[in-house]
C-alpha cells in the first residue's frame, strides 16, 4: 500500500482528507497531511514532513500531494522527493485523491499517473442539463 | 451479459457516497459491472467513472454485468438502486 502525505496551503489537506473519509465512508489508513499556515517558516516543517514520511512508508513508498505548484507547500514538498520511492504531484484536488485512494495498491510509478490523470479528469464544466435534473429531482 | 435499466429514486441521485458505495459492491464481483448513462458507458468498479454519470434523482440508467456471476452481480446492484444505496430516501 502507498502512502500517502498531502502537503497544502492551511487546513485544504486536512479537509481534503475529511472529504474522502466522508466519501469512502471510513478513514483511510496511511494518509496523513501537513499544513502550512502563513505564519509558519516552511522548512521549519521539514524534519515533520519528513517523520512523517517514513511513519506512511511500509516499503511500497509514498505519494506526497501539493496543492499549488511553485508554492512553499510544493517546495516543501519537493524537498521529500526521492525518485522511485517518494514521488511528488501537484495540484490536488478530491478527485485526485479519490483515485489515488482507489489505486493506492498498485505500484508507485501507477499511481502517479492515476494522481494526475484524476486530478485532470476531475475538471469539467458542468453542463446546464445536470443542474436542472437535480432542480426538479428535489 | 445482463442488461437491466433501473431508475434512481433516491433524492440526491448518484452522489458521492453513493457512487462509492456502488463501486464497493460491483467490485465484489468477477464480473464486469457497467453503467450507461445518456450514452456514456462507465466501468461500475470506478468511482470516478460513475461520477462523471452525474446522475440525478429521475434519471435512468442501464446496468450491465457480463461473467462468471453475472446475476449475483446484477442482483445485488439492481437492490442498491431499489434500497436507496443505503441512504435514508
Amino acid at each position: 500500500m502507498i502512502g500517502i502525505l498531502l502537503i497544502t496551503h492551511g487546513t485544504l489537506g486536512e479537509s481534503l482528507i475529511h472529504c474522502a473519509s466522508h466519501v469512502l465512508n471510513k478513514r483511510p489508513p496511511r494518509l496523513s497531511q501537513v499544513g502550512v499556515t502563513a505564519q509558519d517558516d516552511p522548512f521549519s516543517l521539514l524534519p515533520r514532513a519528513r517523520a512523517l514520511v517514513k511513519e506512511l512508508d511500509e516499503g511500497d513508498g509514498v505519494l506526497v500531494l501539493s496543492d499549488l505548484y511553485g508554492s512553499s507547500p510544493a517546495n516543501l514538498a519537493a524537498r521529500l522527493l526521492a525518485p522511485g520511492r517518494v514521488e511528488g504531484v501537484a495540484g490536488v484536488n478530491l478527485p485526485m485523491l479519490i483515485r489515488v485512494l482507489t489505486y493506492r495498491d498498485k505500484p508507485l510509478q501507477t499511481v502517479v499517473t492515476k494522481a494526475v490523470s484524476g486530478g485532470c479528469d476531475g475538471v469539467v464544466r458542468i453542463p446546464a442539463l445536470v443542474v436542472n435534473n437535480a432542480a426538479t429531482g428535489s | 451479459m445482463l442488461q437491466r435499466e433501473v431508475e434512481i429514486i433516491n433524492r440526491l441521485g448518484l452522489h458521492a457516497r453513493a457512487s462509492a458505495r456502488l463501486t464497493q459492491v460491483a467490485s465484489q464481483f468477477k464480473s464486469g459491472v457497467w453503467i450507461t448513462r445518456n450514452g456514456r458507458r462507465v466501468n461500475a468498479k470506478s468511482i470516478m467513472g460513475v461520477m462523471m454519470l452525474a446522475a440525478a434523482k429521475g434519471s435512468t440508467v442501464v446496468i450491465e454485468t457480463e461473467g462468471p456471476d453475472e446475476e449475483e452481480a446484477m442482483g445485488a446492484i439492481t437492490g442498491l438502486f431499489a434500497t436507496c444505496f443505503g441512504e435514508d430516501d
